[in-house]
């Protein structure tokens, strides 16, 4: 064994340590949610189920709509996608290629949202959303979500990467800006839509605090409020909450693990999280 | 002309949303800071005592405290641990290095309300595994999430020695909650580092190791002062996002923590507007609140920036 073969060793168990640490949590809301409720009790610390079982999980989703909670933040998460991406598309590409009066002072109000904290907005932003009757619907979930600085920011500076001979090209031939946007710009920005798309998406499905304030109706919970609240109701116990927190967090690590490219990128140049 | 007209169509939609939810409501929230209201239809205006109310308010300033230990004890340890990470897989020849990357990223994709549930069940007293190892080390069990003594003053215990109230530290309650959120931030910190250092051309370390210099050298004088802008960026990152923690403190602590010692500044924000309707109050508490982190993040620009290698 040389010095560097030693080194390497090294690197690799103190990684794999890490990686037992940062990987238990999941792994033990995961056992947890296959253990019987015996097990839970009078073996808690038994590293597998000695009798695994699916019963938690059947009696999540007759305890609670989860089904319905998943559908929600589908609607939502993907509504708000979709919507993010038209808005931004049509702004970026009038901030990155139009020439207008108060072009850059829109611009930077724009950029000026990113500063103002979600905090100081939620009490208002929940007052209009009521005034609008949009309490406790999918409109009123997705709407104040539904433009985002970030979002028109990243696209304006991908959009100004793109060469201006394409978009000539298309001038000749006669195309309107929106013809141009949907048949150059759109084509040509795929990977920066998919970070946005990919970022926005995830942000809503783990998105908390909103759903918590404009929310009533047990129909209406998204997955994050429905498993927060979960959490308080009486007669439920401990196999149980893991399997709903197991189902919640299981679809955004499937797109995560298919998509972990765009998720990294999109999370460190956004700068946000859930 | 008609150009014109077409490019304000096109930004009309996200101006539509930015200034109904945005600006709107920032303004109308500046405004009831200075007025008392439950949301009834009388709405009194009320001057300045809101803030002059939460100035006096011992429980407004014990949550800075609180959230001032959150943040002091998720940034450093987050961006330390980070580093070494980053250290550690920045050779991409090395083999599973993409493996652990995507390992050490799953916390952050993960919900703080899922991963918080899965904490509340680790940090369960009498089932939980936390303690279980505990036991098995031959230590006492721990009250993880109803203690409200502070970790320091814990520690000083044993000397019979009792610390000023600012330096008891975090109650054991929101250090679990410091613990969850250095576990989602860590991989954050660790992505943002690697493509930091992916910037430090290798040549800088070829000539340092002709000039007889050793890995902790060239670690000091290289890398560390090479990424200081890195670190500048994570530090203004996770001070503005981790002020603002909320989730987790009221899924593992929905009273607001033992003697509210997890109640921190958004959690007291939250239950003063939507638990006892002070809507004037609240709005004053976020402009408040607010304003400091303002400070904070221009005092990191301005002080900091100055000893920051832009190369």
């Amino acid at each position: 064994m040389t010095k560097r073969h030693v080194t390497l060793a090294i690197k690799y168990a103190v990684l794999a340590a890490g990686a037992i640490i940062m990987l238990f949590p999941f792994y033990w809301a995961l056992s947890t949610s296959f253990k019987e409720l015996r097990d839970i009790y009078f073996e808690p610390y038994g590293m597998f189920p000695t009798n695994p079982t699916f019963s938690n999980y059947i009696s999540v989703f007759s305890k609670a709509p989860f089904g319905r909670y998943l559908l929600n933040s589908l609607v939502v998460a993907a509504g708000t996608t979709f919507l993010q991406l038209v808005t931004a598309c049509l702004s970026a590409y009038a901030f990155a290629r139009m020439r207008f009066r108060g072009r850059e002072i829109i611009f930077f109000l724009f950029l000026a949202t990113m500063m103002i904290p979600q905090q100081i907005l939620m009490i208002p932003q929940y007052l209009v959303v009521m005034r609008l009757g949009m309490g406790d619907t999918y409109q009123g979930l997705i709407l104040p979500y539904a433009a985002t600085a970030v979002s028109i920011f990243f696209l304006r500076q991908f959009f100004r990467t793109i060469p201006k001979d394409f978009e000539d090209a298309a001038i000749i031939d006669g195309c309107g800006p929106l013809r141009i946007l949907r048949y150059v710009f759109i084509p040509l920005s795929k990977p920066a839509l998919a970070t946005i798309s990919i970022f926005v998406f995830m942000w809503s499905w783990n998105n908390y605090f909103w759903p918590l304030l404009i929310v009533d109706s047990t129909e209406m919970r998204t997955i994050q409020l429905g498993l927060a609240l979960f959490r308080t109701e009486g007669g439920i116990q401990w196999g149980e909450f893991m399997a709903g927190t197991v189902i919640s967090t299981l679809p955004i690590l499937i797109l995560y693990f298919i998509a972990q490219k765009q998720f990294v990128k999109g999370i460190t140049l956004t700068g946000m999280k859930g | 002309m008609k150009k014109r007209a077409v490019a304000y169509l096109f930004i009309l939609p996200a101006a539509l949303v930015l200034g109904i939810f945005m600006f709107y409501p920032l303004a109308y929230s500046f405004m009831i800071s200075f007025t008392q209201w439950d949301l009834s239809a009388t709405r009194t205006y009320v001057g300045l005592s809101n803030y002059r109310a939460l100035i006096v308010s011992p429980d407004f300033w014990n949550s800075v405290l609180y959230t001032v230990y959150y943040v002091l004890g998720v940034l450093p340890v987050s961006l330390v641990i980070g580093l070494g990470l980053a250290l550690l897989l920045r050779d991409s020849s090395m083999r599973g290095v993409g493996f652990f990357r995507t390992i050490y990223f799953m916390p952050v994709v993960t919900s703080p309300i899922a991963a918080a549930m899965g904490f509340s069940w680790i940090f369960h007293t009498q089932l939980g595994y936390a303690n279980h190892l505990i036991d098995s080390f031959g230590g006492e069990p721990v009250n993880w999430l109803t203690n409200y003594n502070g970790i320091f003053q814990l520690l000083f215990d044993r000397f019979g020695v009792e610390l000023p109230r600012v330096l008891q530290g975090p109650s054991v309650a929101l250090t679990v909650i410091i613990l969850l959120g250095i576990w989602q931030n860590i991989g954050y910190a660790t992505v943002v580092y690697l493509a930091g250092l992916q910037g430090i051309p290798q040549t800088y370390y070829e000539a340092a190791r002709i000039d007889g210099a050793n890995w902790g050298k060239s670690f000091r004088r290289i890398t560390l002062p090479l990424l200081s802008p890195t670190t500048l960026f994570l530090l203004v990152m996770f001070t503005i996002l981790s002020f603002q923690v909320f989730g987790p403190v009221q899924v593992m602590t929905p009273q607001g923590g033992p003697l509210q010692t997890t109640s921190v500044i958004v959690f007291r924000l939250y239950q003063q507007a939507f638990a006892f309707y002070r809507f004037g109050y609240a709005s004053a508490m976020a402009f408040l609140a607010f304003s400091m982190i303002l400070i904070i993040t221009l005092m990191q620009l301005k002080y900091i920036e100055r000893r920051v290698h832009y190369d």
